[in-house]
């Protein structure tokens, strides 16, 4: 871990929050304020090919993902009689390589990996693999198989162990419930799916004497029981963020869409990237999509969740481009597992373990990453990992957020080659 | 030495008084009024827990369920006809069928939010509030949402069953989820047929509904989905059938089976029969109703106590519930206005602690939605999880913004009587007293008047959120 700011890095920062006021002034003051904070350092614009603002953002494929119908395994019979309804055609997946394309709702994720901006990891699991939805998706948010630490998220011990003075919003969730990934210690995250309306609001003739009221009731006291304090800081939390978000929403307001599609899933990336843009503190950012729980007539309703998920991704990227922000920010998808290799009588496909991963954004290194697992040499049905997702994980705090993962992962996971060269060392040296 | 189990004995001490009562009430209902706190603390604990279980017969099916019915009724006669004709329905060569089944969409999207309105306004009127309140414990464990059912009166028919068996034999209510048409159809037993067994029911059954996983195996899970073929429903043809279940021989796997160290050709009933001889069940059960109503890490003395008179009394609830009720554990100091508020409790509480009767139930049931908590659409299987993941910056504000809304009229007539001064306001609200620096800077904010921002404000407080 690093050491506290110099006053070397802190003039070198303020020089780089000036310069960039002209287009991100308002969290001007919580970001001179977290400057002792040492994970803040990523801030600084010195190294070679460094993002400013390493920005994450998580999407949780929420249901267990079908991972061979999304990266399609074509040149594999075993795919093809393992699945006489649901195979993917050999004709309509669109190519990656000689033996993996992706699948035909994915257009809009084929032009970004095209243009260098998708790397694909293949394989993704864990042992001794959980096939049910709550305990694997536990395990993934908790990156903990064994289920042997604390009972936190991954994302949430990065808050409590690398972030101790992170502002209330070090980590942002684009939905009403707080995911167990970015639960810690301390609540250093917020949960909002409204960013205009998000706040404290009087009732009717109160106005800003209620508000200022408010403000200093919740004052958290020490001695407080432990609810009553834990609720005290949350409502303080959220009251501090909530005047930086509507400012936001005014602006998103003003453009006229940005090109993403309406469903919900792209309209929460829009929100991401205007967050990004505005310059806001957060540094991690988590968007559920759901439904992949494809137990019965999967065919229709996993083309439609595939084209949410490709077409959100593409407009997000396209985005970024426009803002300037592309190499600031990686995206990375995760489901609880893929599903079973052979399709079951109901036009479904039951529970499974294994499937891959997508990083996406400017500094990936683009590529279809490690081996296919055997479609042959299977555990109950399913497809046996290649890559344990801690490594995943790893690479992402070490080469992209710049902090170590033993002590969040609980223990060293070797990080894989998948983000460009210059950055990883930059980012992990 | 007494257990944590033991019933709770008044001395002078420590008696049995409102902050108790207070307490009892709140856990075993919805946001009590000061009047209902007094009559507690008369009758003493054991005459208030036994009143507490004395329900009121089923009541009828709301109104509007005859609207669904009636547009079901268009639909099934015409398909009926085109069926007689031998015609093939499709929506390419018969595009009048779009609009009848749009139309049966709409009832059943309209019924599900007048069936949610409809229990929210008993959870706030019921003479027996636990009961209503066991019937939200049942529907945040046996799980169905109508996202997947798409049939409002099945999941009508579903809170019907929840109601019946609220306190009853906990054997008798699993036998009936099991035959449930929404539950058939949301974890896909309908589809569970032999030589292609659906998995889904036969996992959540022992990891959620009955055991907790750890309990059994991965064989165990696909050996019970072969016993579970064939309960299904009565038929697709027309919405009725669709409401009858029916265990159907021919699709039914009776081959022999090794579920749990026991082989047989077992089918559903002996499943369940093997689930409720396993020591895990009435563990689980025990464990989940006290984490309910007592807070989620119960005192696990009186979770065995629980679970061993569950096995005792054949799963009967009763006698256990009211162990749980009584016991010193459930009025332990670290107990009482420990736990977190759930979103429906702390919105019907909000409404009868306003003394607003028949509020816009609509826009009371969308809030508690934004707090995270949609009747009759839990996010998953496992339900809602409660505590403490139900405060985050988003939903906190939810429920202040309810409370706005509520204090300002605009969802029906508030009791401006009910709050004569800021401390009766305080008392009614919190059922405690203010810690010191928040009763001054109240007192100060508010001019010491329990005008609207000031019952806004205490019901915005931490303390507010707690129960």
């Amino acid at each position: 871990m690093r050491t506290m700011t110099t006053r070397r890095e802190f003039l070198t920062k303020g020089l780089t929050i000036v310069a960039a006021g002209a287009t991100a002034p308002m969290f001007l003051t919580r970001t001179a304020l977290a400057l002792n904070n040492p994970w803040d350092l990523g801030l600084t614009a010195s190294a070679a090919g460094r993002p400013d603002w390493p920005t994450l953002v998580v999407v949780q494929l929420g249901g267990g993902n079908d991972g061979l119908n999304t990266v399609v395994p074509f040149v594999h019979d075993e795919y093809y009689r393992a699945r006489p309804k649901l195979a993917v055609p050999h004709e309509k997946v669109l190519r990656l390589s000689d033996e993996v394309g992706l699948h035909p709702a994915l257009t809009a994720l084929k032009s970004a990996y095209d243009d260098g901006r998708v790397a694909l990891v293949q394989g993704v699991g864990y042992p001794n693999p959980n096939r049910s939805h709550f305990r694997s998706m536990e395990i993934w948010q908790t990156a903990d198989p064994a289920g042997t630490g604390p009972k936190s998220g991954w994302l949430g011990r990065l808050f409590d162990s690398e972030c101790p003075d992170c502002g209330s919003s070090a980590g942002m969730t684009l939905s009403a419930e707080m995911p167990l990934a970015m639960q810690g210690t301390s609540p250093r995250v917020i949960a909002v799916d409204d960013i205009a309306r998000f706040g404290f609001h009087p009732v009717q003739g109160g106005g800003a004497a209620e508000v200022e009221a408010f403000r200093r009731l919740i004052q958290p006291v020490p001695g407080e029981e432990p609810l009553v304090d834990f609720l005290s800081h949350t409502e303080m939390n959220a009251l501090l963020a909530a005047a930086d978000l509507n400012k936001v929403a005014g602006r998103l307001a003003q453009d006229a869409g940005a090109g993403y599609p309406k469903d919900p899933f792209a309209q929460k990336l829009r929100i991401v990237a205007g967050l990004i843009a505005a310059g806001s503190p957060t540094r991690v950012y988590y968007v559920g999509l759901g439904g992949f729980d494809t137990h019965v007539t999967q065919a229709g309703r996993h083309d439609r969740l595939l084209e949410s998920l490709g077409a959100g991704l593409g407009a997000f990227l396209g985005d970024l481009k426009t803002k300037g922000l592309q190499d600031k920010v990686l995206l990375m998808t995760f489901s609880e597992f893929g599903r079973r290799v052979g399709e079951n009588a109901s036009g479904g496909t039951d529970h499974g373990t294994a499937a891959p991963m997508m990083l996406v954004g400017g500094q990936v290194k683009p590529g279809v990453h490690g081996v296919h697992p055997s479609l042959t040499d299977l555990d109950q049905g399913d497809l046996k990992y290649q890559i344990d997702f801690r490594s995943v994980y790893s690479t992402v705090l070490e080469q992209w957020l710049g902090v170590p993962s033993a002590p969040i992962l609980g223990g060293k996971f070797d990080p894989l080659d998948v983000i460009k060269p210059h950055v990883a060392a930059a980012v992990g040296g | 030495m007494p257990g944590a189990f033991d019933p709770f004995v008044p001395s002078p001490a420590d008696p049995w008084d409102a902050r108790k009562a207070a307490h009892l009430l709140r856990r075993a209902g919805f946001g009590p009024l000061p009047e209902e706190v007094d009559r507690a603390v008369a009758a003493g604990l054991d005459r208030t827990v036994d009143a507490l279980f004395a329900f009121p017969p089923d009541p009828p099916a709301p109104a509007v369920f005859d609207d669904v019915r009636g547009a079901e009724q268009q639909l099934d006669s015409t398909l009926e006809a085109l069926r007689a004709a031998k015609q093939r329905i499709d929506l390419k060569t018969h595009p009048e069928l779009r609009a009848l089944y749009q139309e049966v969409g709409r009832q059943h999207g309209r019924a599900i939010v007048t069936l949610a309105t409809w229990w929210l306004d008993r959870m706030a009127t019921s003479p027996a509030p636990l009961q209503e309140k066991l019937v939200l414990f049942w529907h945040g464990h046996f799980t169905s949402a109508f996202g997947d059912v798409h049939d409002a009166v099945a999941m009508f028919n579903q809170n019907q069953l929840y109601r019946r068996s609220a306190a009853g034999n906990f054997a008798r209510l699993l036998d009936g989820v099991a035959r449930d048409p929404a539950m058939l159809r949301y974890l896909n037993n309908d589809a569970n047929r032999k030589g292609h067994p659906n998995e889904n029911w036969a996992r959540e059954l022992m990891e959620l509904f009955t055991m907790g996983i750890g309990h059994y195996t991965e064989t165990d899970v696909k050996e019970s989905a072969r016993a579970w073929t064939g309960w299904t429903l009565r038929d697709y043809r027309t919405a009725e059938d669709r409401r009858v279940f029916a265990f159907k021989l021919m699709i039914h796997d009776d081959g022999p089976k090794m579920f749990l160290g026991q082989a047989g050709p077992w089918d559903g009933t002996d499943v369940m029969r093997i689930i409720l001889g396993q020591e895990a069940t009435p563990r689980w059960i025990a464990g989940k109703l006290a984490a309910f109503f007592v807070g989620p890490a119960p005192d696990a003395g009186l979770v065995a106590a629980m679970a061993q008179q569950l096995r005792a009394a054949n799963y009967e609830l009763t006698p256990a519930l009211k162990t749980m009720l009584r016991s010193r554990a459930f009025y332990r100091p670290d107990v009482m206005l420990a736990q977190v508020k759930g979103p429906v409790e702390f919105a019907v509480g909000a409404v009868r602690h306003l003394g607003i009767n028949a509020p816009d139930w609509v826009r009371v049931y969308q809030a508690a939605g934004a707090m995270g908590q949609r009747l009759f659409f839990p996010p998953t299987v496992a339900g809602w999880h409660g505590g403490t993941s139900w405060i985050n910056a988003g939903t906190i504000f939810a429920r202040t913004d309810l409370a706005a809304g509520l204090i300002s009229g605009r969802l029906g007539p508030v009791d401006d009587a009910a709050f004569p001064t800021l401390d009766a306001a305080v008392t009614r609200l919190l059922a405690r007293p203010l810690p010191p620096h928040r009763r001054v800077t109240l007192a100060q904010a508010t001019g010491g008047q329990p005008s609207r921002e000031a019952v806004h404000l205490v019901m915005s407080l931490p303390e507010y959120m707690v129960a």
